[in-house]
């Protein structure tokens, strides 16, 4: 049997463009076009992330095809189609509709072309199915169902598949302009986020608030069906015939207009959120029972931008009785949608070849993306005028980079490969001692300069987890939350301090205490990210060198970024970044660079680099 | 082709699609629905998506005629014939607030 041919994904031209590598059932690399360019969500056709996988082909080796993640045909049909439904009153939307429609008919086909350098060489997979491909075939189930949510696709928003030896069957779906994603952007931008990237931000403000508009919502925004399905009430949003995604209608209904994003978060953005994240997680619950019901399997896989929502998560493991497992694609947003693509594709042309179902899964970590050797890396530190200490044993490394965390400084963490998907999970991340508000305050603050309620998640000693956390399971990706146990909480709650008249945020995150401050929000969960300190991954030992030294499992694991900055991808982004903040010492490669260590100039740069808020 | 106004833009596409817009159905219901034929058909080739001269709305336009809405593939090819003769060339420094909020990021 000859060896499966190697296949490219691309996602691209609507957000988060992405590109992956793939032979057979095998990721060889992927990576975000955010990355390279260092425009965050950068949308462009990923020349670059692309470059970078097609670099990972063995010498002499050729693409065997190219997978697009939509079909571009049944995407113009669907924004053609809705702006005739909706005729005059989109109007305002008709240039967007003709720039995109220009871009998919006369740029697209180019710029596959060009890449795979035949015409004959490039497929196209449906949305949904890229996305499913994405959660099943690196899962470490046999069979399971598949449920994806997202803004929209071509056409669907949300779908139910099976995934057997014989590949993916969509059972049900749902349609635009019913969207479960987009109806969490409404509620994201009605609070003053941006739509697309503060999904998030809302998700984080919700446990802050009381889920008081939950009737409301229910009973005039969104219709729960008994068989699991949904539908939005259009009169109240906007997306589908203009520019917003909430229609005045919206703000009647709730009484304010559109929170700006530099205004208070008072109370009632708190308890719309709260209210928002309730009826999700109501929906997403009934998704996934509908799904299993469905399909008939008791395992389910879960992408689309809706899975990236870790509280919902966690609510499909503690709610859905008859769930044996459940694993998510860790880049669950339209990146993955390149993998997913890519692994269809490398399927169907092999459809004879058992799929090799991988332990614990297929993602190898989600460490995809481009790694830099200590000579390129010393280059750049020299260049930069850094000065910097070499260590070349790994313990003694580990052992140092704890010391300094152990001493409540903060580090950036630079080693080895990429992360592909939104999580920084060791390898680009942000590392600090949990214990105390001012890690928690020092890091958004100075470091990350943004929000400073907004808490960050814990990177946890698997073995560990389930002694600190109530439910813990392995969660190498941070997709779940989980609860601290009673025993590692203060006595105040977030009911007392309001009923105390606290009610900025900030000040309800300093009344509501842990021993793990700086990574449990107000309602003592967490963002789970469970690691092992043999898996490979410096940050694990690290953890293990921190652990011995403190008696403390866990650190803090932020990404290695400022607000509004892409995750850093090489070392010279490592480099610019800790220059641009606070960081007290950066672990790069084989090289410790300390901030007391650096001569006047390098502290004149901090601050001087702003990106675009998110 | 010299760019024309935002208005005459807006009046153009409203010209164009005026009679697909009278023939237009609604959007689609909420709830599950059965999953459209191509989630579980195979991956369509290039030489599909694009047609065989390689353009997009062709392909949705011979698709639509196939389906009997001659009117949508009327208005595809109508919209296609402008794209590729610069014909809808906006002026964009007149458009009506590119966007209402910087926070909305454009759905289509």
């Amino acid at each position: 049997m000859t060896a499966p041919g190697f296949v490219l994904g691309i996602s691209s031209h609507f957000h988060d463009s992405a590109a992956a590598l793939v032979q057979g059932d095998r990721i060889i690399a992927a990576a975000q076009e955010e990355r390279f360019t260092r425009r965050k969500g950068d949308w462009h056709f990923p020349d670059h992330a692309a470059k970078y996988c097609l670099a990972q082909l063995p010498p002499g080796a050729e693409l065997a095809g190219l997978a697009y993640y939509e079909d571009p045909a049944i995407k113009a049909r669907r924004i053609v189609e809705t702006a005739i439904c909706e005729a005059p009153s989109g109007a305002r939307l008709w240039p967007r509709m003709v720039k995109i429609l220009r871009t998919l008919s006369d740029d697209l086909p180019d710029q596959l072309t060009a890449l795979a350098g035949d015409p004959a060489k490039v497929v196209f997979v449906p949305h949904h199915r890229a996305h499913a491909a994405s959660a099943f075939y690196p899962s470490p189930f046999d069979k399971a169902a598949i449920l994806i949510m997202d803004g929209v696709g071509e056409v669907s928003t949300t779908t139910i598949w099976s995934g057997t030896a014989s590949g993916l069957s969509a059972q049900s779906e749902v349609r635009f302009p019913h969207s479960l994603g987009l109806f969490y952007s409404a509620f994201t931008q009605y609070c003053g986020f941006k739509v697309n990237s503060g999904e998030y931000k809302l998700m984080g403000l919700a446990p802050f608030g009381v889920p008081t508009f939950r009737k409301k919502i229910r009973d005039e925004l969104i219709e729960l069906r008994a068989d699991g399905s949904f539908a939005l009430n259009m009169r109240y949003f906007d997306f589908h015939r203009g520019l917003s995604t909430i229609a005045p209608e919206f703000q009647t209904l709730f009484g304010l207009p559109v929170r700006q994003p530099d205004d208070p978060v008072t109370p009632f953005h708190m308890n719309l959120a709260a209210s928002a994240q309730s009826v999700l997680e109501e929906a997403v619950v009934a998704l996934a029972k509908a799904s299993l019901n469905q399909t008939g399997h008791r395992h389910l896989c879960l992408a689309g931008g809706v899975a990236l929502n870790c509280v919902a998560n966690a609510r499909i493991r503690q709610d859905v009785p008859d769930l044996d497992g459940l694993w998510i694609q860790p880049a669950a947003g339209d990146a993955g949608g390149a993998l997913g693509a890519a692994l269809e594709m490398a399927r169907a042309e092999t459809t004879a070849r058992p799929r090799a179902v991988a332990k614990p899964d297929g993602m190898a970590r989600a460490l995809l993306g481009p790694a830099f050797d200590d000579g390129v890396i010393r280059a750049e530190l020299d260049a930069a005028g850094l000065i910097y200490e070499t260590i070349g044993d790994p313990a003694s490394y580990a052992h140092a980079v704890a010391d300094t965390l152990a001493g409540g400084q903060i580090v950036g963490h630079f080693d080895g490969r990429m992360e592909f998907g939104p999580r920084a999970l060791g390898n680009r991340s942000i590392l600090a001692d949990p214990r105390g508000a001012a890690t928690l305050r020092k890091t958004n603050r100075k470091i990350k300069f943004r929000e400073d309620w907004r808490p960050f998640a814990p990177m946890v000693l698997a073995e560990e987890a389930p002694r600190y956390f109530e439910d813990a399971v392995d969660s190498p990706y941070m997709l779940f939350v989980a609860s601290l146990k009673p025993d590692y909480r203060l006595p105040a709650t977030l009911r007392q301090a309001r009923a105390r008249g606290v009610f900025a945020p900030m000040q309800l995150q300093n009344a509501v205490q842990s021993q793990f401050d700086a990574i449990t929000h107000v309602d003592f969960t967490a963002r789970l990210q469970t690691i092992r300190p043999d898996s490979g991954q410096r940050a694990g030992a690290i953890l293990s060198a921190f652990y011995d030294q403190t008696g403390c499992p866990m650190l803090l694991n932020t990404s290695f970024n400022v607000r509004g900055e892409p995750i850093v991808c090489g070392p010279k982004d490592a480099i610019d970044c800790f220059l641009n903040t606070h960081l007290d010492l950066l672990a790069i490669g084989g090289f410790l660079v300390r901030r007391t260590a650096q001569p006047d100039w390098v502290n004149q740069r901090i601050g001087r680099k702003t990106f675009a808020a998110d | 082709m010299p760019p024309i106004d935002h208005g005459v833009f807006l009046m153009r596409i409203a010209q164009m699609m005026d009679e697909a817009a009278n023939a237009a159905g609604h959007l689609p219901d909420g709830g599950f629905q059965t999953p459209m034929s191509t989630l579980n058909g195979p991956p369509r080739p290039f030489s599909e998506v694009f047609e065989p001269r390689g353009r997009l709305l062709g392909a949705v336009a011979r698709q639509a005629e196939a389906e009997g809405q001659s009117d949508l593939a009327a208005f595809c090819l109508a919209l296609d014939a402008a794209l590729e003769d610069g014909s809808l060339e906006w002026d964009e420094a007149g458009e009506d607030g590119a966007r209402v909020a910087e926070y909305v990021y454009p759905i289509v």
